[in-house]
């Protein structure tokens, strides 16, 4: 098993270095870090050459990587060229502000899910179903930013305009540590975020609900004569929740990585934001800096999801 | 069954105990049948994807961009259905020209997608030891990488020697062929992971050894008995994923990376539609974002219903 | 045998890491940022915000990079500059130059302007300090040229301050500058706007360290000769600033000005109307009429202003003009002839997108110094005329193929009047890049838009941009001439700024080399009399507008919104609203 996990890890190495790679090459292709300074008359050729130089863009692209990778295997990764503050420093004061909303988000999916799985589960193709299939359907298929745009029309600006009590937009000036302040600026973008993924995790806590409940240990269960509600609750949902326990495993890594649309429409201080806006100016030592510390989340991640597979299911042998 | 038959029980009954039983796709029919829902996603499909092929027939694609500056953003009215946009182009044409996109990219996308999901799912389970290793491993690496930086590069190399491609004499931006090609090399490793799955499990059963030791070769025995059984899961993971190409086309296209102007397309439309929200032009959002939905929202229905179909264990009715 | 290979295989990976660790020199900058309030001391100790004090609220949809004066270019940083730093001299709400820091306005009359020109005399006012108590002086000003010439230090622009010869500080409010040469925009050294950054640093801060592009204090000055001193800072969200007590006006009206991070500007719309922010400076001027919808709780101000937005052929040689700006790729043939330019020019219908797409709030300018003293008024913009453009397509030999399109012959080849068009992807440039092609196609032209976003566009030649490159054929972008009429128009222009691989950060984005052109350029700054500088001017304008070089679409315009609480003071383009926020005030 640790040999495994040495192996595993070993292996990682060498994904992620293949990632950097290939993320290095992808935003020095994607933007010049530089070309906000295209336009302006009063910086002179001259200028604009010096700057360059003093931020080592003129090197060629091979040793600017390992110039990188160097640092980055020491910790540090570098300074923006936009911000000039240390990559390190700016990840983290937008990394709690990410997770504090979308970890939020999660465990109220997670919560929602099971509720809407089971009860569609126990009552399938009933009514009930019917109405909350369609209505998390309908959530699961709603683009984000339609959702995140709307709600933020309506429920901030509308409401306003019309008298009712009424949420922040976000563009206001608020203290992300003040908890009262948080909460209220959570409600809508943690709303957004959990009615489009709800569906998505509901259905599959249903699907692996049934298959669980039609298999022979279960009918075994029910002829020995324990009740209903033992037999969902001892047997029948411990099982089916494992793979539910995988399907978030996987998921955990994206969520260090925020979401882009809804951070933007509700104006969070968080990492998407930080993404999305440093990515555009090419600036390579904050995107690299994020796409590294997401890469080492999906790899590790992975590493325990399938470890946590061969203690739930005894027949898959780690190779 | 005959009326002059003498004693017609013994018939039937012998009818039924020697009737052959239900195949596994009339099963899978039955089961599908059942779930309301998924019915209405059919039904739903259907109509958008008429309203798509027949428009297309009746409305060239030309006036699709007929810039009318005169005309431009006026509500819905009988010379424009749908009202105009910030150039005064039909809304209605548009919305014809961005369904023949989302239906092109969604189809074409989820076939790349299955596809890579499927050959390196199943050859990573199939061969095993190094294969495993590498293949698993660069799919961890595309997890990791993601698609709106791609479609950066992509369109800012590509974007400019692939002007417009012309298919059934109606031109489409380049960018739509990108938005394709991105969509479909970076949405197949989930389905990638369930292949693995099902062929790791698959390739112990009895009949692909007696196969193998009957000669068969590797290719034969995955494309002819290991890529079949897991067709359920290609399935479901088909629809499913055409909801999800659909979806991220428009996502990608609001964000400006993906089919970009001035071909149209419901994402596209909404990057536009935006900045004219608050003057009240709401013909420029309400259709393309209710297309959207209703058109993700009946693949979905039927992609839940094909996994209800397809799973053996789901009927506790039948 | 398979434990083996993996040991081999660690310890590559190890040994190739520990290499590249060793060679890489650790960050230069000292990475100490700044993370307490710098404190504000004035009479009567530190500054606050008192409970129920006047305060306003900006929204920005840019955060800024750095904040002190010569270290930056991004407008969002320069407007906060604005208020936490001043110059000896600006331009106010008339256009006018008035002082500041100085005295008064060095000119012939009261001898601050020497007979040659050549030594320009400043005089500080009385008992000037900064925020900090420090004292203000004509050593701060030398020390500010010093440090922006010393070539261990990276400023953006040293345009201006690399012509000075010398400064002397006879006493502490007396500075004389001695030019090397005849420089006429001297106007714009030393000087703070919304496009030249030239106020004083702090020498009692900054002396002794280099490398300033990346020090703390440049990024958040903490101490401030401006109205307004920054107080906080929260990353990706947020800035307050607090009114500065030894400003030389006076303590300014508001107790306290913060800035919001926003991402985008529907954004701010949202948070304008529900009154979460006062105000938003960069509206895009099709957002006018979606703005002034919203009176009276939002008010509307539309200031035209010098930047203009343009399309301009690529009209590179690789041959180049006796032996002078020689680009890598020749341009678009058919450019090359007055007669194709001035048809599509004629051919756009400019005026038409100015009345519809952005609701006839701006003009279509004649030259590239629209709305100033300095445009040449004799000149009026071509009006529409497609039969005109068509009769002159037909001279020049080009004529209407099957497809609709015309083609004839230039330099010997076939060729048909088809060519791509690039510029970003903001929505406004792609409704009028549809107007345009929709116009062209009327005359027989093809013009095929590509959009890209702006850090791909505006790429330098290192990075493969279309411009410099000369990989595009036509083009468009915002860019204005001021202060001085003269700002980087060498740059744009000049034979000796085509990007080439022999020069890859010229900025002469057209690929001209047009050696009358260099001439007329070069007589503008000849003298240092301004009607002598508007005569050459104007002949400058004239000769750029018969030669149809660029397509002048319209003129800029500065579109704001701000609440009706919010009383700002008096402003003119050239000074921009930031100007004298010492007077801002709240209902």
């Amino acid at each position: 098993m640790w040999a495994y996990i040495a192996r595993r890890s070993i292996q990682a190495l060498f994904t992620l270095l293949i990632i950097t790679v290939l993320c290095f090459i992808l935003t020095r292709l994607s933007a010049d870090p530089l070309a906000q300074y295209a336009t302006n008359p009063n910086m002179t050729a001259a200028d604009r050459e010096a700057l360059r130089e003093r931020l080592g863009l003129n090197q060629p692209m091979p040793l600017q990587y390992f110039k990188w990778l160097g640092l980055a295997v020491q910790g540090d990764l570098g300074i923006s060229f936009f911000s000039k503050q240390p990559v390190l420093l700016m990840i983290s004061q937008r990394l709690p502000n990410t997770l504090k909303l979308m970890v939020t988000a999660e465990i109220i999916t997670i919560l929602l899910s099971l509720f809407l799985g089971i009860v569609s589960a126990i009552k399938q193709y009933s009514l009930l179903d019917n109405i909350i299939s369609t209505l998390s359907f309908i959530g699961f298929s709603m683009p984000i930013f339609f959702i995140a745009l709307g709600a933020m029309l309506i429920f901030a600006v509308q409401f306003k305009a019309w008298g009712l009590p009424y949420l922040p937009t976000g563009a206001d000036i608020w203290n992300t540590k003040d908890p009262v302040a948080l909460i209220q600026h959570m409600i809508l973008p943690v709303s957004c975020l959990v009615i489009i993924t709800t569906a998505g995790y509901a259905r599959f806590i249903r699907t692996s609900i049934l298959e669980v409940l039609g298999l022979d240990y279960i009918r075994t269960a029910r002829a020995k004569g324990l009740n209903n509600r033992t037999v969902f609750f001892k047997h029948a949902l411990r099982n089916a929740a494992l793979p539910l326990v995988t399907i978030i495993g996987l998921d955990i890594p994206y969520l260090l990585g925020g979401a882009l649309v809804t951070e933007s429409v509700f104006a969070w201080p968080g990492m998407g934001r930080l993404f999305w806006e440093y990515a555009q100016r090419g600036d390579f030592p904050v995107v690299l800096g994020i796409l590294l510390i997401i890469s080492t989340a999906v790899v590790v991640f992975t590493i325990i999801t399938d470890i946590v597979y061969t203690f739930v299911d005894p027949r898959i042998r780690l190779s | 069954m005959s009326s002059e038959s003498a004693v017609p029980d013994i018939a039937i009954l012998n009818a039924e105990t020697t009737a052959p039983p239900l195949t596994p796709r009339q099963l899978i029919m039955r089961r599908f049948r059942k779930h309301h829902l998924a019915l209405w996603g059919v039904v739903g499909f259907i109509l958008i994807s008429a309203f798509i092929l027949i428009g297309s027939i009746l409305v060239n694609n030309t006036r699709a961009n007929e810039v009318d500056l005169q005309a431009r953003l006026s509500p819905p009215s009988q010379a424009h259905w749908m009202g105009t946009d910030s150039t005064g182009r039909d809304i209605f044409a548009r919305m014809i020209h961005g369904g023949q996109i989302s239906l092109i990219v969604g189809f074409l996308a989820v076939a790349i997608s299955v596809s890579l999901g499927t050959i390196i799912g199943g050859f990573a389970a199939y061969y095993g030891g190094w294969v495993d290793i590498i293949l698993m491993r660069f799919t961890e690496a595309m997890l990791s990488i993601p698609a709106l930086f791609l479609l950066i590069v992509l369109g800012k190399y590509l974007g400019r020697d692939v002007q417009t491609i012309i298919v059934f004499g109606q031109s489409y931006s380049g960018s739509v062929g990108i938005v394709i090609v991105v969509i479909g090399v970076t949405s197949w490793m989930y389905l990638a992971r369930i292949v693995r799955a099902n062929v790791l499990s698959l390739r112990e059963l009895d009949y692909i050894s007696a196969s193998r030791s009957l000669g068969a070769s590797n290719m034969r025995i995955f494309f002819r008995h290991l890529v079949p059984n897991t067709m359920g899961a290609i399935i479901v993971s088909s629809t499913l994923g055409l909801a999800g190409a659909i979806l991220n086309e428009a996502y990608v296209s609001f964000l400006g990376l993906g089919v970009q102007p001035p071909t149209a397309s419901w994402g596209n439309m909404l990057t536009s539609a935006q900045s004219f929200i608050q003057r009240g032009a709401w013909w420029m959002w309400v259709f393309p974002s209710l297309f959207i939905i209703i058109t993700i929202l009946c693949i979905n229905l039927v992609g839940d219903g094909l996994r209800d179909a397809f799973d053996p264990r789901s009927n506790r009715h039948i | 045998m398979k434990k083996n290979f993996y040991v081999l295989i660690s310890l590559i990976a190890l040994a190739s890491m520990v290499l590249a660790a060793c060679g890489a020199k650790p960050t230069e900058a000292p990475a100490v940022v700044v993370t307490e309030a710098p404190v504000v001391t004035g009479p009567g100790g530190s500054i606050s915000f008192p409970e129920g004090g006047k305060s306003v609220t900006g929204a920005w949809t840019q955060e800024p990079d750095n904040i002190a004066p010569y270290y930056t270019q991004m407008s969002y940083a320069i407007w906060i500059a604005q208020l936490t730093s001043v110059g000896l001299a600006e331009w106010d709400d008339q256009g006018k130059f008035v002082a500041e820091l100085a005295a008064e306005v060095p000119t012939a009359e009261n001898g601050g302007v020497s007979a040659d020109g050549l030594t320009i005399t400043w005089k500080l006012k009385p008992s000037l300090k900064w925020s900090d108590g420090e004292p203000l002086t004509s050593a701060d000003v030398k020390f500010t040229w010093e440090s922006v010439m010393d070539p261990k230090n990276v400023p953006m622009s040293k345009t201006g301050y690399d012509k000075i010869a010398s400064i002397d500080t006879p006493d502490d409010t007396t500075v004389v500058i001695k030019f090397s040469e005849l420089y006429p925009p001297w106007q714009t050294v030393f000087t703070q706007g919304p496009n030249n950054q030239g106020s004083i640093l702090p020498k009692h801060i900054l002396q002794g360290k280099t490398g300033l592009e990346k020090d703390p204090f440049i990024h958040w000055p903490t101490i401030a000769s401006g109205p307004f001193v920054i107080t906080e800072w929260v990353p990706g969200d947020y800035m307050t600033l607090l009114p500065n007590p030894n400003f030389y006006a006076g303590r300014p009206k508001l107790d306290r000005i913060q800035i919001k991070f926003v991402p985008t500007p529907e954004t701010a719309l949202a948070a304008l109307q529900t009154g979460d922010i006062d105000w938003y400076p960069d509206f895009s001027e099709g957002d006018i009429v979606t703005v002034g919808a919203l009176e009276p709780a939002v008010h509307l101000l539309v200031k035209p202003g010098f930047d203009f937005e343009h399309y301009f052929f690529n009209l590179g040689t690789t041959a180049g003009v006796d032996g002078k700006g020689k680009a890598d790729v020749d341009g678009f043939c058919p450019f090359k002839d007055i007669k194709v330019r001035k048809a599509i020019t004629l051919g756009i219908n400019r005026q038409a997108f100015v009345d519809s797409l952005l609701d006839g709030k701006t003009t279509v300018p004649a030259t590239q110094w629209p709305n100033s003293s300095w445009t040449n008024a004799s000149l009026k913009p071509d009006a529409y005329d497609a039969a005109a453009a068509e009769a002159l397509l037909d001279e020049a030999g080009y004529k209407k193929g099957a497809d609709g399109i015309r083609a004839g012959k230039c330099d010997g080849k076939d060729v048909k009047l088809s060519f791509t068009f690039d510029t970003t992807d903001k929505q406004l440039r792609v409704d009028i890049a549809l107007a345009v092609q929709s116009d062209l196609a009327k005359i027989g032209i093809e013009f095929k838009p590509t959009h890209t976003p702006g850090g791909t566009f505006f790429a330098g030649y290192t990075d493969g941009g279309v411009m410099p490159t000369g990989k595009f054929q036509m083009a468009g972008y915002t860019t204005g001439f001021y202060p001085d009429p003269m700002t980087g128009v060498m740059d744009s222009f000049s034979c000796e700024n085509v990007p080439s691989k022999d020069k890859p950060a010229g900025a002469n984005n057209y690929l001209l080399c047009d050696p009358k052109l260099d001439e007329m350029m070069a007589a503008v700054n000849a003298s240092a009399d301004p009607a002598v500088r508007k005569t050459a001017l104007d002949a400058l304008q004239k000769y750029i507008f018969d030669q149809y070089y660029v397509v002048m679409m319209y003129a800029r315009a500065n579109v704001y919104g701000y609440t009706d609480r919010f009383v700002p003071a008096p402003f003119g383009f050239a000074s921009n609203m930031d100007w004298n926020a010492e007077l801002w005030d709240v209902k």
